[in-house]
């Protein structure tokens, strides 16, 4: 029974030029899509034609459960590819603090070091300035 | 945003599906979304015996709300139980990816158990 509910990843809107200062800066997107801050995952917009265009910064740590049935819910065609929702879940492990061990798991230690390492090297300069 | 890290990594980054139910893990939906207070917050009604005409308003709960004698009278009709009062929550459909627990198991569960804020 306990399985039937399901566990949601809120998203929240990137800033833009028109909407400033209510919404998630764009610099912490960069972090994010570099796996730079636990608890944000970046969601780029859709790159085919769809009815719902998607994107910006799912928050783990304001993950709720909810029961999985209209009209509280409205599903949209949009998934994330199976590749990337290992990832997603390796994220969530990470930030509860599940020890799991495992292939995914390797490759996920292995994918944040080479991120990590991209980012020092050409991202960091760009998005925080020096005297920080 | 820069063409790099993930974004670079993983060049398919969605599928689309053909049929959205049953909703499987890593689907976007638009989910009712409760935003977290810190403080719950209920609807106090004051009855003001003036046509049966009665007025709202939100405010944070106290300690006092949730003894017997509390219980507004334009309330009355609805079924709850003397230790039992309606909360008021703000809501919005929000967009939302859909992970299946059985992926996570019982130690998620756990984690959202003692860390109740996060529910």
């Amino acid at each position: 029974m306990i399985w039937e509910v399901k566990l949601g990843i809120p998203i929240y809107s990137l800033e833009s030029e028109e909407k400033r200062y209510s919404k998630i800066p764009q610099a912490v997107a960069v972090l994010a899509n570099f796996l730079r801050v636990p608890q944000f995952f970046y969601c780029p917009p859709p790159n085919f034609v769809t009815r719902h265009v998607i994107s910006g910064i799912a928050r783990i740590d304001r993950m709720f459960l909810f029961y999985p049935q209209a009209p509280a819910i409205e599903p949209t065609e949009l998934c994330l590819n199976s590749e990337v929702l290992n990832i997603l879940l390796c994220i969530i492990e990470e930030w509860i603090g599940i020890g799991c061990e495992g292939k995914i798991r390797e490759d996920f230690e292995l994918l944040k070091k080479l991120l990590h390492e991209e980012f020092e090297e050409k991202v960091k300069d760009k998005i925080i300035p020096a005297d920080q | 945003m820069i063409q790099s890290g993930l974004l670079e990594i993983f060049e398919v980054f969605y599928e689309k599906l053909e049929k959205v139910w049953p909703i499987k893990s890593g689907q976007f939906c638009y989910v009712v979304t409760p935003y977290l207070n810190k403080i719950p917050q209920i609807l106090e009604v004051t009855n003001f015996k003036l046509g049966g005409k009665f007025e709202g308003r939100i405010r944070n709960v106290r300690s006092n709300d949730f003894l017997p004698d509390s219980f507004p009278e334009p309330l009355k009709h609805f079924k709850f139980s003397l230790t039992e009062r309606p909360l008021f929550m703000k809501a919005k459909k929000r967009p939302v990816i859909v992970i299946s627990p059985t992926y996570l198991g019982y130690d998620l569960l756990t984690f959202l158990l003692i860390n109740q804020e996060n529910i």
